[in-house]
């Protein structure tokens, strides 16, 4: 199960779960009235979505040039 | 107060919309990553250019993300079915069945590139058609590229009342039509026009390609036969039942076209020797990795039982009423922004029936089937695991690309930022809006890979730009549709399904430099049809 959560797929589910308890958070909000819980749960449903793209343009890149770095390394001190 | 109608407040209602085209026309974005920018963008100019509050935004983020989770619930359970046939080894099983019965190249290539695609489009949908149908056509010795246009093509025309209808709930649902109402009907009756011709087209199309005049020729009765039983299907049953409408003649073509395949003029083996599709040498001949035993009634059982559970419970009224009789709804309270634009209360916000839903068949069947071919040992130890998670690992891209769009989509309505964009381009433009009113559906799909997620998009602004211009709303809306439909011939996404399967990923160009010069004028068409049926 914990080997799901780190693939693709596994990602896009976390964010989706993350999604679903947002509005929740909001479907309480517009019951108490309380404007707080509003703004929680929107920002919990923006914040997921938005880590979306976040993690394909920007975390990824970094990781693959950290990683292509690291790979290149052993290759420079055997020189 | 109103909402100011002028040259800023256009823009910023466009802006989601242009930078979901850039992102992922130019920039080669994923629906799902896209779509997330364009609900931020949606949620700031809501805030800032149409004087939005946050309990709006709040409510209708939470009612799109309702309407998201019942739309996923059909996309997952649909892609179920397609993992439990193909765990078994069903569709290997279905191949060889189609080329044992019918002896006519042409009429095998119809068979599995426009009939089973059509039949496979009626219940699942979502690009599976063209998966599926890819490797099998290359089976049968169909080059690859045209392994995957040819699924393409073919599987457009059921995608608006495919999947048991899910792309026309959300039209009907998002374009504010009401079920059973005169406006609803006529609405099904333009669209499934415009989708009966483009059956017709797709199926004389194919045979084109095949062996361009002598193959039309060959093909002539078994395309008219089949689009008449298909489109002709549809467009009726669309009068009385939107949700069978195109599983129903699907399901009776896949048996008709064995029928034809025992007629005088299709009997007998047949082909053109040098079809510029045909790469004979890459057939497969091998029968030994198909499953054991399963025969082409067990490779159908999970449709046979789909079939049977969908009409009982749709169509028998007492089985109906005590399926319906449980509905959940989620209450919403009136919100109003600055600017005055209301969104009234509503009591039970997209109630939704789970014992009568589509995704309920079609997570039955999957059951059924799986159950079924466990119990035969077609599927191994380990297999249901693999069902699945391959079935999440299909669901959640299109799904987060759906959550984002029906919450920008709900954004946009309950702003005003939709009816400002409508009475933008209506009040340019016109009447002749109509004839452009497909491409925008066409558009929709080109960017979300998905009849549906276009109609959610622009179907309540399709319906604005009707009421604005006091032309039809039914013509407007199939038109949206039909547009949308043949879109999926030309989706990115779709293709990269096909080109991943028949094992030629990077040749997305090639497949869409061929599908333009037959998608593009068909909506062309279909634009042309809608002007003249709102002008006379």
């Amino acid at each position: 199960m914990s080997s799901f959560f780190k693939t693709e797929a596994g990602h896009l589910t976390l964010a989706f779960i993350v999604i679903v308890i947002g509005a929740c958070i909001i479907r309480a909000g517009l019951a108490s009235g309380a404007s707080a819980l509003l703004g929680v749960g929107a920002a919990a449903v923006l914040v997921a979505l938005c880590a979306v793209p976040f993690r394909t343009y920007v975390i990824k890149p970094i990781a693959k040039k950290q990683s292509a770095a690291s790979n290149s390394e052993p290759n420079h001190n055997k020189e | 107060m109103h909402i100011p109608v002028n040259f800023l407040t256009w823009a910023m209602a466009f802006l989601p919309i242009v930078v979901l085209i850039v992102l992922m026309v130019k920039c080669h974005w994923g629906a799902a990553e896209a779509s997330a920018v364009g609900v931020v963008i949606t949620v700031i100019t809501g805030f800032v250019f149409y004087r939005a509050n946050i309990g709006l935004v709040a409510s209708e983020m939470a009612k799109g993300v309702w309407d998201a989770v019942i739309i996923l619930l059909i996309i997952w359970a649909a892609i179920l079915l397609y993992h439990v046939g193909d765990e078994a080894g069903a569709y290997g099983v279905i191949r060889d069945g189609m080329q044992r019965l019918l002896p006519n190249e042409l009429l095998q290539i119809l068979a599995m590139g426009w009939v089973f695609e059509s039949f496979l489009q009626g219940i699942t949908g979502f690009g599976v058609p063209v998966a599926v149908g890819a490797p099998l056509l290359i089976g049968i010795g169909v080059g690859p590229v045209w392994a995957v246009i040819i699924p393409l093509i073919c599987q457009a025309w059921g995608n608006t009342f495919g999947t048991l209808a899910a792309a026309w709930d959300a039209l009907a649902n998002f374009g504010g039509l009401t079920a059973g109402t005169p406006l609803y009907w006529k609405t099904a009756f333009w669209a499934a026009l415009f989708l009966w011709i483009w059956d017709v087209a797709t199926g004389f199309i194919v045979c084109w390609f095949y062996g361009k005049g002598k193959a039309v020729k060959k093909g002539f009765a078994a395309v008219l036969i089949l689009s008449t039983i298909q489109g002709g299907g549809e467009f009726l049953l669309s009068q009385v039942n939107t949700t069978l409408c195109c599983f129903f003649p699907s399901l009776i073509s896949l048996a008709a076209i064995f029928l034809l395949g025992r007629m005088k003029t299709y009997s007998e083996p047949w082909r053109i020797d040098d079809s510029p599709i045909m790469n004979r040498k890459a057939a497969k001949t091998e029968t030994a990795a198909l499953p054991k035993g399963m025969t082409l009634v067990h490779a159908f059982i999970p449709y046979v039982f789909l079939s049977a559970v969908t009409l009982i419970v749709l169509l028998v009224p007492p089985v109906h009423q005590a399926a319906s009789a449980f509905t959940v709804g989620l209450s919403f309270p009136k919100e109003v922004t600055g600017y005055g634009y209301t969104t009234a209360a509503v009591s039970a916000y997209s109630a939704f029936a789970p014992l009568s839903h589509a995704s309920f068949f079609l997570f039955l069947s999957a059951v059924v089937g799986l159950v079924y071919y466990k119990h035969k040992g077609w599927i191994q130890a380990g297999g249901t695991g693999r069902v699945f998670s391959g079935s999440i690992a299909m669901t959640m891209p299109s799904g987060i690309a759906v959550v984002g769009l029906v919450i920008m989509s709900k954004v946009m309505g309950g702003t005003g930022q939709t009816i400002v964009l409508a009475e933008g381009i209506s009040g340019v433009l016109g009447t002749a809006y109509v004839a452009l009113s497909p491409f925008v559906g066409l558009l929709g799909t080109f960017m979300t890979a998905s009849n549906m997620s276009s109609n959610i998009l622009f179907g309540n602004f399709q319906m604005t730009s009707a009421k604005l211009l006091h032309v039809s709303p039914a013509l407007v809306l199939g038109a949206q549709t039909a547009g949308a439909s043949i879109g999926a011939a030309i989706s990115p996404s779709k293709i990269i399904l096909g080109t991943t399967t028949a094992g030629i990923l990077g040749k997305e160009g090639e497949v869409l430099k061929k599908v333009m010069p037959v998608a593009i004028p068909a909506a062309v068409v279909v634009g042309v049809l809608s002007l003249i049926g709102v002008l006379l």
